[in-house]
């Protein structure tokens, strides 16, 4: 909203010295975010309204120059032109030699295109007044002549641009500003609606009625008649809509954005010879269709207020006018209508068709019903002293809302506000918003003002308290909250995931949670896997990814392509977050109430009949786990670096898994396994599929685990068993057996541990051997396994018998031979 | 080699003689002296302290001496050995020395030459992305001050997360523009669009009083560009307890601002909206970039001197009785803010997009250690 502080001071009167910073505190004070101050034409020097008595064309140059005299005054100039928007007789601006206009841009007399050029004739755009192209600037020909055409079109005036709250629809006013700033300064307020005088029935013309009065509360028509239709808008009009960043149109069009922006409200003009009969306010019919003054067709619906004649609708209310009634050069006799609508009514519609406008900005906000008899009548008086014409009749109907009170106590108010503040200053608050009240010892009776709809209840008028005493003087205080509990087992793990897998050495990102069906299709994913019930939004951002993500590789698979797309090679990336499956029939949502608490079993159906949800978290790794450089061979991610990472992890959070080799997609078929906590499948690891990466370009191996948060919470809450690590002294044994192929590793490795017993302290496998030295089908696995007693060192023998038991073990469970 | 003999005849144990043995003592100290390495002086010790030595073969005629010349003589090669061969052992711990120190010098690397490859890794450091940082580090105030952190539903009822909070069916918010919905026919479920809704969630299910944080992903349906990301996080906070007013939320916030942006912040409560908050606020923070003198092209506040940071407010009585609480006996507070802001202004990041795109190299720059 545009705030021309010149404008303020009809209803105001400023301190004299005050400054614009002082402004803008008030208006941050008040709550009015500032979002710019601007100087509205800021030129210095003189510039003078002249006439333009000759036009002389110049047309030997490339583009029409033409050579005008300008009579200021007494004096007459030479002055070079490049517009051709003007002709003899019209008026406009003259920046004399030594002028300055925005931009530093100094005006001297100089020669061009062979004539002297003494001043410049000024475009808007020159003078920093708006932004138009249309050439210069032609002002209304009653302007004199040698005026001071900066006091003429406000140019140097200071308007605040300012950001008015949702609620505070009367701000949107210049009354409104004008009562806040007053508030602010401790100043008078001088309220215009009590200077102007409310229109009064006066029958026989077009007659206004309300068919929809739940959400049409006051309905004023004005006919006039005999207004001059090309009668033009007074100079301070112009400047004053111009300030606010509004252009003129005509008369009656610029009259009633004037009265709205002075008032907060919305009026609309019709052509009266264009209007059948009486004119109500109804709601639209199905199928209606209305043309607005933006030249579209619009499809309204029931819920859609109109103003109508009897045979059609003529204007969208609170909204848009209709085409059908547009006011034109021909205009002579105009319906003025004022009325108050519903304020989420209009919202719904100007919503629903895209369509906002300063009167729907207006109405969403709250209109004050006791504005639309005075802004008819002001409307109106205004058109008849600058357009002629005369009141042929006027229409009202209105059924003011029930007047609101609420009682404020002076010690909920201190109780609230925190403000160590007088009864005495509270009162004083309340006084200063307008309201009407009665005092008595426990607080304030209040009677809402019409205008401000947005208060309603105690701490409403508790927040305007402290808006006007100030909330500058809120005492800062720390509360003593009761000692908490920390964070949640579940917090913590998934603080420990993350960490863990930093240090693992993998990245976080965090992706947006929006997938294609395409994503189930790249990840080879098909209909009967549950991770394929995924989660429609009605409304996506882009109708490419309209679902919600199942599971978390596909947004891992594209920011490692992007990364990789990006000169980023080698490494690691996760995610902790919540994935979504839809139900296999749709879940009904409850019907809830307000202003008391739902019943558990509602809380729990609401709760059913979201998306199954939960955490989970997944890593993939592509490139070199380990950099081949100058100091040799490097470790590229594969299986092998997943599983240990996996490994890794578990090992860190505590938890015992099994590994079970199968492969769901998107995992490759035999490099992937399922990860099993207690028997339970948790998430997968291994590389994925080469399709899959294929799929989203990435031409290499990609490794990567997927896990359910949920399902490990338990398992890393068992607690670890401390165990005593041993201080005799150790010793090393090597063991290499020859096995079939299909031989787990793991299994040979765990009979070592178990049938060595409880010296043996650790078994890792060290190597794996086929090949031409071995017959096919087998493999060598060469083991190192460390032993230590609880008690003593251990003797040759001792090794012995343990070495020839394991043998023994592994001979009978898997036809194992010793590699010599 | 002489006998012994009754008779002392200087001539056949010549070898004795002072300066015989003193000239053998010179030669051998200037062979040691000489000897360049181990092997040299080993050679040494052979030629001048070996069993032909000059000494040796001196000491092994002490026996042919007669009585009263034994000891002259034995004192005397006594004294020749132990010279040499504490000279030896200085030398050869010289020796050993300086050897060592060859070898050492001969293992000469270059560690600037790790520092030439700084991408190529042996042991990879990962990374916590700054977001999921300083969403701890804010939530670690809060449980420092006896707060526990709660947490919903991304995909959350319409009820939950607007009519709960008091907004209306008419509010703009609510808009297919503006908020994503679920595909059903009522438009009963969407994408949170902020973490309000777990304060009523916080409200129905945990007892009294309250004083709780949430952070979280919220969601509005804004294109992706230098300050705007459809999907963002937030963390809201609720205290509901007998007797808060403004000043107790003012001045949780005033720690809270310390406690991030350090000692001597300055903050600042304007008069806003929000409709499950009245009286409501928004909080600024002093720009601690340009500070006393706003700079119009001061990136963080825009030339006018303040931080937006968020809004905040007195929980409407209207929300309480939704959650079952008396609002006759219990009064509360809430407030949100914007963590991708938060970590915009603290760390100067001028576009949004590097939060969300998941370069290694933005989350790489913020390690795992943000304070």
């Amino acid at each position: 909203m545009k705030v021309p502080i010149n404008w303020l001071g009809e209803f105001i009167k400023l301190p004299s010295k005050i400054t614009l910073n002082e402004l803008h505190d008030a208006f941050i004070s008040l709550g009015f975010e500032v979002e710019g101050v601007e100087i509205f034409g800021d030129v210095s020097g003189d510039l003078k309204v002249g006439e333009i008595v000759d036009i002389k064309t110049l047309d030997q140059f490339k583009k029409p120059i033409r050579y005008c005299l300008v009579k200021i005054g007494s004096q007459t100039r030479g002055i070079v032109c490049g517009a051709t928007n003007f002709v003899v007789g019209d008026k406009v601006v003259v920046a004399l030699p030594g002028a300055i206009l925005p931009g530093g841009f100094e005006i001297s007399a100089r020669k061009t295109y062979d004539h002297l050029s003494d001043g410049m004739i000024c475009s808007e755009k020159e003078l920093g007044i708006s932004d138009g192209h249309e050439g210069i600037l032609v002002l209304n020909r009653s302007v004199k002549s040698g005026l001071d055409a900066k006091k003429l079109l406000g140019l140097g005036e200071v308007v605040f641009d300012l950001a008015v709250l949702p609620d505070r629809g009367y701000a949107l006013s210049m009354r409104g500003i004008a009562r806040e700033v007053a508030s602010y300064f401790n100043i008078e307020f001088n309220d215009p609606v009590k200077q102007y005088s409310p229109i009064r029935e006066k029958p026989g013309v077009t007659k206004a009625k309300i068919s929809a009065p739940k959400h049409v509360s006051t309905f004023a028509l004005v006919t006039l008649t005999d207004v001059n239709p090309l009668a033009s808008t007074p100079e301070f009009i112009v400047q004053r809509l111009s300030q606010m960043g509004m252009r003129a149109i005509s008369l009656p069009v610029d009259i009633t954005n004037y009265v709205m922006l002075e008032l907060g409200q919305p009026l609309h003009a019709f052509d009266r010879k264009l209007v059948s009969g009486s004119i109500a306010a109804r709601f639209a019919n199905k199928g209606e269709k209305i043309k607005t003054l933006d030249g579209e067709i619009r499809s309204l619906k029931d819920t859609d207020l109109v103003i109508a004649d009897q045979k059609k609708a003529i204007s969208l209310a609170g909204v848009m006018g209709g085409a059908n009634t547009e006011i034109s050069s021909s205009t002579k006799e105009i319906v003025l209508e004022a009325a108050t609508f519903d304020a989420s009514t209009i919202s719904t519609t100007a919503r629903r068709l895209g369509l906002t406008s300063e009167a729907s900005k207006r109405f969403e906000r709250g209109v004050d019903h006791q504005l639309a008899q005075i802004a008819a009548k002001r409307a109106a008086e205004l058109l008849i002293s600058f357009g002629g014409g005369r009141i042929l009749g006027a229409s009202f109907k209105s059924k003011p809302p029930a007047k609101k009170v609420i009682t404020l106590t002076f010690e909920e108010t201190r109780q609230v506000s925190g403000l160590l503040i007088t009864n005495t200053q509270i009162t004083k608050c309340i006084a200063k918003i307008g309201a009407k009240y009665t005092v008595n010892s426990k607080g304030v009776r209040v009677v809402v003002p019409a205008w401000r709809n947005d208060l309603d209840i105690p701490n409403d008028l508790i927040e305007e308290v402290l808006r006007i005493y100030g909330y500058k003087h809120i005492p800062s205080r720390l509360p003593q909250a009761p000692s908490g509990k920390g964070l949640t087992h579940q917090q913590k793990t998934n603080r420990n995931l993350g960490s863990v897998l930093a240090s693992l050495g993998s990245h976080e990102v965090l992706n947006y949670p929006f997938i294609s069906s395409a994503d189930l299709k790249k990840s080879l994913i098909d209909e009967r896997d549950e991770r394929s019930m995924l989660v429609k939004l009605k409304n996506p951002l882009n109708d490419d990814v309209p679902y919600l993500r199942s599971f978390l590789v596909p947004g891992l698979m594209q920011t490692a392509q992007r990364n990789v797309s990006r000169g980023n090679f080698d490494f690691s990336i996760f995610e902790i977050g919540q994935v979504f499956r839809a139900h296999k029939k749709p879940r009904s949502m409850p019907q809830v109430g307000l202003g008391f608490a739902p019943k558990k079993t509602i809380l729990k159906e609401i709760d059913n009949a979201l998306p199954i949800a939960h955490n989970q978290v997944a890593l993939i790794g592509i490139g070199e786990a380990v950099k081949s450089a100058w100091w040799g061979n490097g470790v590229k991610h594969s299986w092998v670096t997943i599983t240990q990472q996996l490994a890794n992890l578990m090992g860190q959070l505590g938890i015992s898994y099994e590994l079970n080799q199968k492969a769901p997609a998107p995992w490759h078929p035999v490099r992937s396994a399922e990860i099993l906590i207690s028997g339970e499948v948790v998430g997968h690891v291994g590389e994925l599929h080469p399709k899959v990466c294929e799929n989203y370009l990435l031409s290499q191996v990609v490794t990567a685990m997927e896990i359910n948060i949920e399902m490990i919470y338990a398992a890393c809450k068992a607690s670890r068993k401390f165990k005593e690590m041993g201080k005799m002294p150790f010793a090393l044994e090597d063991i290499a057996l020859v096995v079939s192929e299909s031989i787990s590793a793991l299994k040979v490795q765990d009979a070592l541990k178990r049938s060595g017993g409880s010296v043996v302290e650790s078994v890792n496998l060290f190597d794996v051997y086929t090949g031409s030295q071995l017959e096919s089908g087998k493999k060598s696995l060469a083991f190192r396994i460390l032993l230590r007693a609880d008690d003593k060192t251990l003797t040759a023998e001792d090794l012995k018998t343990v070495r020839e038991r394991m043998i023994r073990r592994v001979r009978d469970d898997f036809q194992a031979s010793i590699r010599s | 080699m002489s006998k012994a003999n009754s008779d002392f005849d200087p001539v056949q144990v010549a070898t004795l003689s002072e300066s015989a043995i003193n000239e053998a003592v010179e030669q051998a100290l200037s062979a040691i002296d000489q000897a360049k390495s181990i092997e040299e002086l080993k050679l040494v010790k052979t030629t001048h302290l070996g069993d032909r030595s000059t000494i040796a073969l001196a000491n092994r005629e002490i026996g042919a001496l007669p009585p009263e010349a034994k000891a002259a003589a034995g004192k005397r090669v006594a004294q020749a050995r132990s010279i040499l061969n504490t000279k030896y052992a200085q030398k050869e711990e010289t020796l050993e020395i300086e050897n060592e120190n060859q070898i050492l010098t001969s293992q000469r690397v270059d560690l600037n030459q790790v520092l030439a490859s700084p991408d190529y890794q042996i042991s990879n450091v990962g990374s916590r992305h700054p977001l999921t940082q300083i969403s701890e580090l804010m939530s670690d105030c809060f449980i420092a001050m006896g707060y526990e952190i709660v947490d919903g539903p991304e995909v959350e009822a319409a009820w939950y997360n607007f009519d709960a909070l008091n907004i209306q069916p008419s509010h703009p918010s609510r808009s297919h523009q503006d908020t994503f919905y679920i595909d059903t026919p009522d438009d009963s479920i969407l994408l949170r669009t902020q973490t309000s809704p777990v304060q009523m969630r916080a409200m129905l299910n945990r007892d009294l009083p309250i004083y709780v944080v949430a952070p979280g992903k919220v969601f509005r349906k804004d294109e992706l560009d230098a300050t705007h990301t459809p999907v963002f996080h937030q963390m809201e906070g609720l205290a509901i307890d007998r007797g808060l007013s403004m000043s107790d939320l003012k001045g949780t916030l005033d720690h809270f601002a310390t406690a991030m942006f350090g000692e001597g912040v300055v903050t600042r409560f304007r008069p806003s909206f929000f409709p499950f908050t009245e009286p409501s606020a928004e909080l600024d923070v002093q720009c601690f970039i340009c500070k006393k003198l706003p700079k119009d092209d001061c990136r963080a506040c825009k030339g006018t001197g303040w931080i937006e940071w968020g809004g905040c407010g007195m929980v409407n009585p209207k929300v309480l009785q939704t959650a079952g609480i008396d609002s006759n006996y219990y009064s509360g507070f809430a407030f949100g803010m914007g963590l991708e802001r938060t970590l915009m202004f603290k760390y100067a990041i001028t576009d949004i997009r590097d939060m969300v795109e998941g370069d290694i190299r933005f989350s790489a720059q913020f390690g795992s250690v943000l304070s």
